[in-house]
């Protein structure tokens, strides 16, 4: 009986809280995003022909972790499969936020863009029990300044 | 040529609320957890029915008897009867020989009786005291050696058991005891079937000891009055394993129009060391 | 929409490059199926739940991808990639990026 109270009480905590936090992260990446789409990133590998660049490797990562709420419907889902809607904002959170850092290492070497942007993600602490997930990822690509002669 | 436009949100993510993914993803969760509880309930009381009656023996036996030992001689007496009065009912079942049947008699102001595993009867003072006829008390003892005969106290052990383990699989939790807190001064929970089967067990039996089954009913109009009295209420038909007693009264005369049993007849009173019990309150 | 994993469509001109596009998508198989999955870990061979788990997942990803790339006014993605990973026990994420862009005769 205590740990079904303990588990309720947690399971709302995760609630309020999560949705609180993720909103407040969506509304940052919002906002960082608007100010980024100067500095283009592309997935393409070859640079713009007929120009010369200064090459730099640049990268971001972020590792967040989902509450308590999202991991129990998510436990609950891989009971009957599916879609598991819980992690699709995390990811998608996780890979903008990852992405916004990349960039913002390529405007700080004052790059004009940002090519062949790869991902890479990692569960953390998969298949540990009794533990949130927790998820890396990792953006990184190849910042282009424009060699003024 | 290089740009980076805006893009819309909500292309990556589902529109729907949390919680009414969750809420659906709860109750069919516990549905699951239910129909699987049932399910293996059932097949782990099935299987505990084919379960040798000396296994059960040996079951029973790691469990002290409830017995009191500094036990007067007017109880002595009253054990010796109700010892007796249990073998007579037995023969009269058509119980196998390796069935013996074990009454315990104990001085507790419990209104109740119960059968558990290996044969062992358990009567507390507080029910005997109510009964005013031996057609009353040979009902009750028939009912609970009924239980005995047709193997429900390994059969609603097993039950349990199997339930504990899907329980614990689907909770995942690790320190579960699966044989429970199951010994023999544990009410064992019988389903409303198994009671319905002993209660015509019973009456059978009352009648073919008397010849009639007048004072049988007593024994559930007691319970009926007790239950009054405690002012509990009875619980919905459907949550509470005894038949509601109001329901056996009425099973009882069904069975007995049904059979044609006759209804009325001599009562057997008790025996004088009944009485003496009662004085001593 | 057209895509592509190359850098180019042969013969078409790129007029405009409007960057990452991407989409994703997280499925769980219910938990009979895992079990199924579990038994066959044991002989080996095709795990056909798992195999149709991840194509419908993929197709999803792909879909929500073209989605972006549409919102962006593209009318092709070049440079596609997939990755897959597998985020909690038995949910797997597969997760899909190109480059939009816009060809000069898309036909």
């Amino acid at each position: 009986m205590d740990q079904i109270i303990i588990t309720l009480v947690l399971i709302s905590l995760g609630y309020f809280f999560g949705r609180h936090a993720e909103k407040k992260h969506y509304r940052h990446i919002i906002e960082r995003e608007e100010l980024m789409n100067a500095l283009p990133a592309m997935a393409s590998r070859f640079p713009p022909v007929g120009e010369k660049f200064e090459q730099t490797l640049v990268s971001g990562n972020v590792v967040i972790a989902n509450d308590y709420f999202k991991t129990f419907a998510a436990g609950l889902r891989n009971l009957f499969g599916g879609k598991v809607s819980s992690y699709e904002t995390l990811l998608d959170r996780a890979r903008r936020e990852a992405v916004l850092r990349m960039k913002e290492e390529a405007q700080a070497l004052q790059a004009d863009y940002v090519f062949n942007v790869k991902y890479e993600t990692t569960s953390i602490s998969k298949g540990k029990n009794n533990r949130l997930p927790m998820i890396e990822v990792f953006a990184y690509g190849t910042a282009l300044k424009k060699i003024t002669p | 040529m290089y740009s980076n436009p805006k893009l819309p949100e909500g292309i990556n993510t589902s529109k729907e609320h949390p919680l009414k993914e969750f809420s659906i993803l709860l109750i069919g969760a516990l549905a699951l957890i239910v129909i699987v509880t049932f399910a293996l309930g059932f097949f782990g009381s099935y299987l505990a029915g084919k379960i040798p009656y000396s296994a059960e023996l040996k079951i029973a036996s790691l469990y002290d008897p409830p017995d009191n030992n500094d036990s007067s001689k007017s109880e002595q007496a009253l054990h010796a009867y109700l010892q007796q009065l249990a073998d007579k009912i037995a023969r009269a079942e058509h119980l196998p020989e390796a069935m013996k049947i074990t009454v315990h008699y104990l001085d507790g102001d419990t209104v109740n009786a119960f059968a558990t595993l290996g044969g062992n009867i358990i009567l507390y003072r507080g029910l005997l005291e109510k009964l005013s006829t031996e057609n009353a008390l040979s009902m009750l003892l028939a009912h609970e050696i009924a239980h005995v005969k047709y193997r429900h106290p390994i059969k609603s052990l097993g039950r349990g058991v199997a339930a504990g383990i899907a329980i614990a699989a689907i909770t995942g939790s690790t320190h579960s005891n699966a044989l429970g807190e199951t010994g023999l001064l544990t009410t064992l929970h019988y389903s409303r079937k198994m009671e319905q089967q002993s209660d015509e067990e019973a009456m059978r039996v009352l009648y073919k000891l008397y010849g009639h089954i007048n004072g049988g009913a007593q024994l559930f109009k007691e319970f009926q009055k007790m239950r009054e009295q405690q002012d509990l209420g009875e619980s919905p038909a459907l949550f509470s394993s005894h038949p509601l007693d109001q329901q056996r009264i009425d099973n009882f005369k069904r069975m007995a129009t049904l059979n044609q049993w006759k209804t009325t007849g001599e009562l057997t009173p008790l025996p004088d060391f009944f009485s003496i019990k009662k004085t001593e309150e | 929409m057209l895509i592509s994993n190359m850098e180019f469509m042969t013969g078409k001109k790129v007029l405009k490059h409007l960057g990452l596009v991407q989409g994703s998508s997280v499925r769980a198989k219910h938990a009979g199926k895992d079990i199924m999955a579990g038994f066959k870990n044991m002989f080996g061979g095709e795990l056909k739940a798992y195999t149709e788990l991840l194509h419908e997942s993929r197709e999803e990803a792909t879909e929500r991808m073209v989605q972006q790339a549409e919102a962006a006014g593209a009318n092709a993605i070049l440079n596609v990639r997939y990755s897959t990973s597998s985020i909690a026990a038995g949910a797997a994420e597969i997760y899909v990026y190109g480059t939009a862009v816009v060809l000069d005769n898309p036909e």
